[in-house]
């Protein structure tokens, strides 16, 4: 236990935000780049205490990509320092409104490093092998000779020979609503992952995949009938567009229960969560504009960010300090290929983040950014599509979670496919910014206005958690998810498995690297009867293969512990105990764990 | 070299444009609420062509599937998005089109960007009608290819502009072709045999989009390969949404199975977003089931509405006579405002926008001949305002 804590690795990394003074810290102390924030007492007024811990093998500081610490700064810029110790900070005079953030991010000991890269190779190259013996099982192409390839040889080697070997751990059909339970329609594949037969039997699991935070995901109650009830008055869909005829009652009603929900002026909804992505960031941006955005943003986020031509930079997930890094960076330069010399500032610049990294289970550094977006006079667009209703006292998402002011966020978006059990986005502002969307917006344009029965479903659950239904059904779910969160996530590191994100947030990713252990543990647990989700290379980067949970105010705790003992189980049977961390082994006792008290 | 009073200086004269540039106030509402039907108002705004929004089937169908699968399914397809539902709607279109296999994406827009985007790479050339609609060119904006235009509905012209990119060609590209079967902004309808001649000369690819010619084009609905008897393997790919006549909301593409489950992995809009809510999967299903002798009955329809507007009016109808929609064109902007609201002010409620008057036809005018004839002589009144 001793040389675990010596070596601490894996550590928790803990920061106190605090009151963010950026304007009084202007000496600068040597950044190589010249672009690193000022430091000293660091930029953001915290000081930090860094433990170098002895710990020192190859990966700069320990995979972390939280920053705020002077040190991470400069050593981006230094070949691979070694720094694994504990990064902590705290603050000398915690202000009120402040709140923990508590992320681990552990790395895999070189052993696990190396074996995943070898499997991987060998399972390549397995699939090359068998590429060679045995002809794909699809049908020829007719009346296509001699045209060239559909894709690329790659693509389709990896899809017919790597993937499909796996390929009954997704897309696993069910028969029921996702709620804690789901029903699986069972199937079974007779010739390694080419096609697949159902067997006419049921399986029903535990529910650890659906992104059904607040358990609003129902067939009955309140929001199911207030969804069949819009059908008979408004019909299956609007037939048309938000501009032209599509808009229904509904719509109005949605949109003013969404901005008093958020605290702003006024907001836009749309059919498709991705699409409110995709489609709307194109009118904010032309090109001379600049856009940062985390590395881990959504795919629908970088689409959106891609096709107006505006110039893009990415900073490293969650690293607060490499965002400031490249505000500096960019506005000094200016906007790229002017004649020598010249100097022409940026139309305007974007950051975009989003408020819970579905993949990752990280909670954006909202209060940071806010203060960088203030000093370098950028615009802050925030996707809280993993975060509204799930996260924050009241259910509003993050910025309710770090108590910011919504009004300081430019861009507040959302999806209603998560914790409202239903589909669709929204996209809230100021009333100038909705209106300018109202007419510019691509979705309001040229796509379906979102259907009535999706829409009312969404504002029955609207009503629940903001109380307007006379009851405290909608409190006591925000409450439920955050404390199965709490014993979820502690319980699973006490059996020492590797487990990525903040502490708060309801998405967990257990690390087991290897790609066949993604494999062998969503099938073993789906024969324990716990549905869960798998993740990897390309989703992921190749190293870290993750099995997704997603926590739910609809789980009992009799289902987290049932869950609990069987992941303990195939954990020990496939190695995935990585984690050297010191293990607390305090009870943990699920009624008192204490939330949104802190 | 970082120059920090430079940067200060940049910092404090950084005056960043507006995030937008706010509406100018006009008295023209932003959007414009859906009609309320009933005998003094006839809505041919909305997209409704077999009437199939108003079918009570359709509607308690959509119920029982509430009642057991909610409404959303709270994740992608791979992530258990998936329903039993799902799958049996993939299965009912490709059989619908004669295909091996169909994808089923949650948005009718994202079907068609996404899908396109999934194949079309950045060396690659497209091959797009003047008149191509938006979700085509968001698709090819995204996937960086070249494009090249031709004059709409011309496959001659089509083919000079495959030609030229031959001859200018140093190396064997990727060649695409994407056409409308009923242009969005048009409503012309698509050559698509002379089309195909020149694809199959030179071995371009055809993708084409059917999402106002499924449901109504050819005697069971199959669209325009049905119209003009068109073996479908010689299109590689159909995408459509399902917003057309089948009165759901979301899209599909039909094709080979190794085209369609190419998409599984490589479609941003069909891996990176929810699954399509499990009703309006049903009402796809119910709605290919009810369709029936539905769009021989509507090709009526829009032929005698289509003559009535060009012969009895005297109007200028750009759409094709059998098109689901009617596009009618007044020289005068201000004109063209003034027949929309007087039909308007008289209950007969469609669409005007940049293109032109658009008139959804609905085949309850078909049965209801006293609703047609008011219909007719709203619109008759108003032809006379212009001529």
């Amino acid at each position: 236990m001793e040389t675990r804590m010596e070596e601490g690795a894996g550590d928790t990394v803990t920061e106190l935000l605090n009151g963010v003074d950026f304007e009084n810290n202007t000496h600068q102390k040597g950044i190589s780049n010249g672009y690193g924030p000022y430091s000293g007492t660091l930029t953001n007024g915290y000081t930090c205490i860094n433990k170098k811990n002895g710990y020192t093998r190859g990966r700069r500081q320990n995979g972390h990509v939280l920053a705020s610490s002077d040190e991470e700064c400069t050593s981006k810029t230094m070949k691979g320092p070694i720094k694994n110790g504990y990064v902590k900070a705290a603050s000398e005079e915690p202000l009120p409104k402040t709140r923990i953030i508590k992320e681990s991010f552990e790395p895999p000991t070189l052993l696990t490093a190396a074996l995943t890269h070898i499997s991987f190779y060998i399972l390549m190259f397995l699939g090359y092998l068998s590429q060679a013996l045995f002809p794909p099982k699809v049908a020829k192409e007719k009346n296509r000779d001699g045209y060239s390839p559909l894709f690329d040889k790659f693509s389709s080697f990896y899809s017919m020979y790597v993937y499909r070997r796996i390929r009954d751990c997704w897309n696993y059909p069910i028969c029921s609503v996702p709620g804690n339970e789901v029903v699986l329609k069972d199937r079974v594949t007779r010739d390694n992952g080419w096609t697949f037969e159902f067997t006419g039997s049921k399986t029903k699991c535990i529910n650890l995949a659906s992104y059904n935070y607040l358990g609003f995901a129902e067939k009955s109650g309140p929001c199911a009938e207030a969804a069949i009830d819009s059908i008979y008055k408004y019909g299956v869909t609007t037939g048309g567009t938000r501009q032209q005829y599509g808009t229904c009652d509904l719509h109005v009603e949605l949109e003013k229960l969404t901005a008093e929900f958020l605290g702003v002026e006024d907001a836009i909804t749309f059919g498709m969560g991705f699409a409110t992505n995709a489609l709307n960031i194109p009118t904010l941006l032309s090109p001379g504009c600049l856009v940062i955005s985390d590395e881990k943003n959504h795919a629908s986020l970088i689409l959106g960010i891609r096709l107006p031509g505006a110039t893009v930079k990415v900073f490293k997930h969650n690293d607060v300090q490499h965002l400031e890094e490249i505000l500096r960076e960019n506005i000094y330069k200016g906007q790229p290929n002017q004649p020598k010399g010249a100097y022409k500032p940026w139309k305007k610049i974007l950051i975009v983040v989003e408020g819970v990294y579905s993949m990752e289970g990280t909670i954006v550094r909202l209060p940071e950014i806010i203060a960088l977006k203030k000093k370098y006079k950028a615009y802050l667009y925030l996707d809280e599509a993993h975060s509204i209703g799930a996260m924050g006292k009241h259910g509003r998402g993050i910025v309710d979670y770090f108590g910011c002011d919504p009004k300081e966020i430019d861009i507040l978006m959302g999806t209603f496919t998560k914790s409202f059990g239903s589909a669709g986005g929204y996209i809230a502002g100021t009333k100038e910014l909705i209106s300018f969307l109202r007419k510019n917006s691509f979705a309001s344009k040229h796509a379906w206005a979102m259907a009535p029965p999706v829409a009312a479903q969404i504002i029955a659950v609207l009503k629940i958690l903001m109380g307007k239904d006379g009851t405290n059904e909608g409190q006591k779910r925000i409450e439920t998810l955050a404390r199965n969160t709490r014993y979820f996530r502690k319980k699973i590191e006490q059996m020492g498995i590797i487990i990525h994100g903040n502490d708060d947030s309801p998405v967990v990713p257990i690390l087991v690297y290897l790609y066949s252990k993604i494999a062998a543990m969503v099938r073993i647990l789906i024969q324990e009867k716990i549905a869960t989700v798998g993740v990897g290379y390309p989703a992921t980067p190749l190293m870290e293969g993750r099995i997704r949970i997603c926590l739910s105010a609809a789980h009992t705790k009799e289902q987290l512990d049932y869950a609990l003992q069987v992941i303990e189980k195939v954990a020990n049977e496939l190695g995935l105990k990585y984690s050297r961390k010191p293990i607390n082994s305090e009870p943990i006792e699920y009624d008192k764990i204490k939330v949104y008290e802190d | 070299m970082f120059d920090q009073v430079l940067f200060e200086q940049r910092l404090n004269d950084f005056k960043p444009e507006p995030l937008i540039t706010p509406n100018e106030a006009t008295d023209d509402p932003l959007e414009i609420p859906m009609v309320q039907e009933n005998p003094n108002n006839i809505d041919l705004a909305k997209v409704n062509y077999l009437n199939l929004l108003d079918n009570e089937e359709i509607k308690q169908a959509s119920e029982s599937i509430i009642r057991e699968y909610g409404v959303g399914t709270c994740g992608p397809r791979a992530f258990y998005g998936t329903t039993d539902v799902h799958l049996e709607l993939e299965q009912a279109l490709a059989k619908f089109l004669h295909m091996e296999e169909s994808i089923l994406y949650s948005y009718g827009f994202v079907a068609i960007s996404s899908s396109i985007a999934a194949y079309c790479k950045k060396n690659d050339v497209i091959f797009i009608d003047e008149n191509a609609n938006f979700p085509i060119h968001q698709g090819l904006t995204a996937a960086r290819s070249k494009v090249v235009t031709f004059a709409h509905n011309d496959p001659q012209d089509f083919k000079r502009k495959v030609q030229d990119v031959l001859t200018k060609e140093k190396r064997k590209t990727k060649k695409y072709l994407i056409i409308e079967g009923v242009s969005w902004s048009t409503g012309k309808l698509c050559p698509l045999p002379e089309f195909l001649e020149v694809a199959e000369e030179f071995q371009v690819r055809v993708f084409l989009e059917e999402s106002y010619t499924l449901g109504v084009f050819g005697a069971t609905g199959r669209g325009l390969t049905e119209y003009f008897d068109i073996d479908v393997s010689r299109v590689d790919m159909i995408i459509a949404t399902l917003e057309g006549a089948l009165g759901s909301i979301g899209g599909f593409c039909a094709g080979t199975m190794s085209i369609i489950e190419h998409q599984r992995l490589s479609g941003s809009g069909y891996i990176f977003s929810a699954s399509l809510p499990t009703y309006l999967v049903k009402v796809v299903l119910k709605g290919l089931q009810l369709i029936g002798d539905k769009p021989v009955k509507f090709a009526e329809l829009a032929k005698t509405f289509h003559d009535f507007l060009q012969v009895e009016c005297g109007f200028n109808v750009v759409s094709h006579p059998e098109a689901p929609f009617k596009l009618v064109r007044v020289e005068s902007k201000i004109r063209e405002g003034e027949v929309y609201q007087y039909c308007k002010e008289r209950g007969v409620h469609f669409i005007h926008n940049e293109n032109g008057l658009v008139i959804n036809l609905n085949l309850k005018l078909f049965d209801d001949k006293e609703r047609l004839g008011r219909v007719y002589e709203v619109l008759k009144e108003a032809s006379d305002l212009i001529n």
